[in-house]
């Protein structure tokens, strides 16, 4: 029996989704996805660079045939923005999915969930596979359901924080009350938090600073990759039920 | 289009990265000559920019020395299909975008 991720007729071969921003060269960021085991990432819409022709074109060293390409609306605060993004994205001609960013504030880079939501039922009737940048509030979830979401994508923590799932609780509840894919979005400091995802029933995890971040990014990359396979055998495996005394592992029968 | 007379326009479009694209046409022209030349006022990624030569948005592109098959491009806000490129005629003032897909959360 497989146990692929399938989105709106999409097979996945992997539940890591990796960003490429904040690497130090194209070059490491070709390394990191590799190493990631990851065959989605995310990438930004930005202007080209009409003085330096030469710069680097991203998608040279991380192959769009390889690779799904999946394009978000980050830096975008209202819902025009992100729909321009989008729609800009789109038409680069390689598919439909969108990672789409409707943020609240700079500073906790919190989505506007509202603006979120209006985006998102704009975009999926003009037939885009919408992934929101979501809350972990399930009232919102739902309604993402509603408008159209292709998966609801509720963050862990805020972006870049690194600190881990804050509200496993919610997830879980997300989890329970939607049927659509969950794929925790931001806030992943290390592989303990990608497999702690994963464990509670998460669909995917996308992670970028968590990898970008660490000393040795390459490595990173591979520990999650594991982390991630980790958690979700141990979500198929069934956990043990926790208990509040001990219950010996050892057999009492034959003891001297 | 934007057509003027010769002895209104500049005498050079911008020569922005030397490839020699920009060209010195300045006057005196006989009297009596009526010579008008394709001139455009255009903002391309925010910054002015006075195109040569380019009659559509593909022309810009290429005469920009970029490949059309990496990047989007939106025309007075407008989305443009790549389809599109070849039929989409400048006029002067136009607002122009070119993006392209770079590193991202």
């Amino acid at each position: 029996m497989t146990d692929k991720l399938v989105i709106k007729g999409i097979e996945f071969g992997s539940r890591l989704w990796v960003g490429t921003g904040k690497y130090s060269s194209m070059e490491q960021t070709r390394a990191v996805v590799e190493a990631s085991g990851s065959d989605v990432v995310t990438v930004s819409v930005r202007r080209v660079n009409i003085i330096d022709r030469k710069s680097e074109n991203l998608l040279d060293y991380i192959d769009p045939k390889k690779y799904k390409i999946l394009p978000n609306t980050a830096g975008c605060y209202n819902v025009q923005d992100a729909l321009r993004y989008a729609r800009l994205a789109r038409e680069a001609g390689i598919s439909d999915m969108v990672k789409l960013e409707v943020i609240g504030d700079e500073m906790t880079l919190f989505p506007d969930v509202c603006g979120l939501l209006e985006a998102t039922e704009i975009l999926a009737k003009e037939g885009f596979i919408v992934f929101p940048y979501s809350s972990d509030d399930p009232i919102t979830a739902k309604r993402l359901v509603d408008a159209g979401a292709a998966a609801v994508m509720p963050l862990g923590a805020p972006i870049g924080s690194g600190l881990g799932i804050r509200n496993p609780y919610n997830i879980k509840i997300i989890l329970e009350t939607i049927n659509i894919p969950v794929i925790v979005d931001a806030g992943v400091g290390t592989a303990s938090d990608a497999s702690i995802a994963m464990e509670l029933g998460c669909d995917a995890v996308l992670i970028n600073t968590a990898i970008a971040g660490a000393k040795d990014p390459v490595m990173m990359a591979s520990a999650m990759n594991h982390a991630v396979l980790a958690g979700r055998l141990a979500y198929k495996a069934g956990r043990m039920q926790k208990r509040l005394y001990a219950n010996a592992s050892s057999p009492m029968e034959g003891m001297l | 289009m934007g057509l003027r007379a010769l002895h209104e326009r500049q005498p050079f479009a911008p020569d922005t990265d030397n490839s020699g694209v920009g060209r010195d046409i300045g006057g005196p022209y006989p009297k009596g000559d009526a010579v008008f030349l394709l001139h455009m006022n255009l903002l391309v990624n925010g910054q002015e920019y006075s195109p040569s030569a380019s009659k559509t948005l593909k022309d810009l592109i290429l005469e920009m020395k970029l490949v059309p098959e990496t990047l989007a491009a939106e025309v007075n806000f407008k989305v443009i299909k790549k389809s599109e490129y070849e039929k989409t005629e400048l006029k002067d003032g136009d607002s122009i975008e070119l993006v392209r897909f770079v590193g991202g959360g």
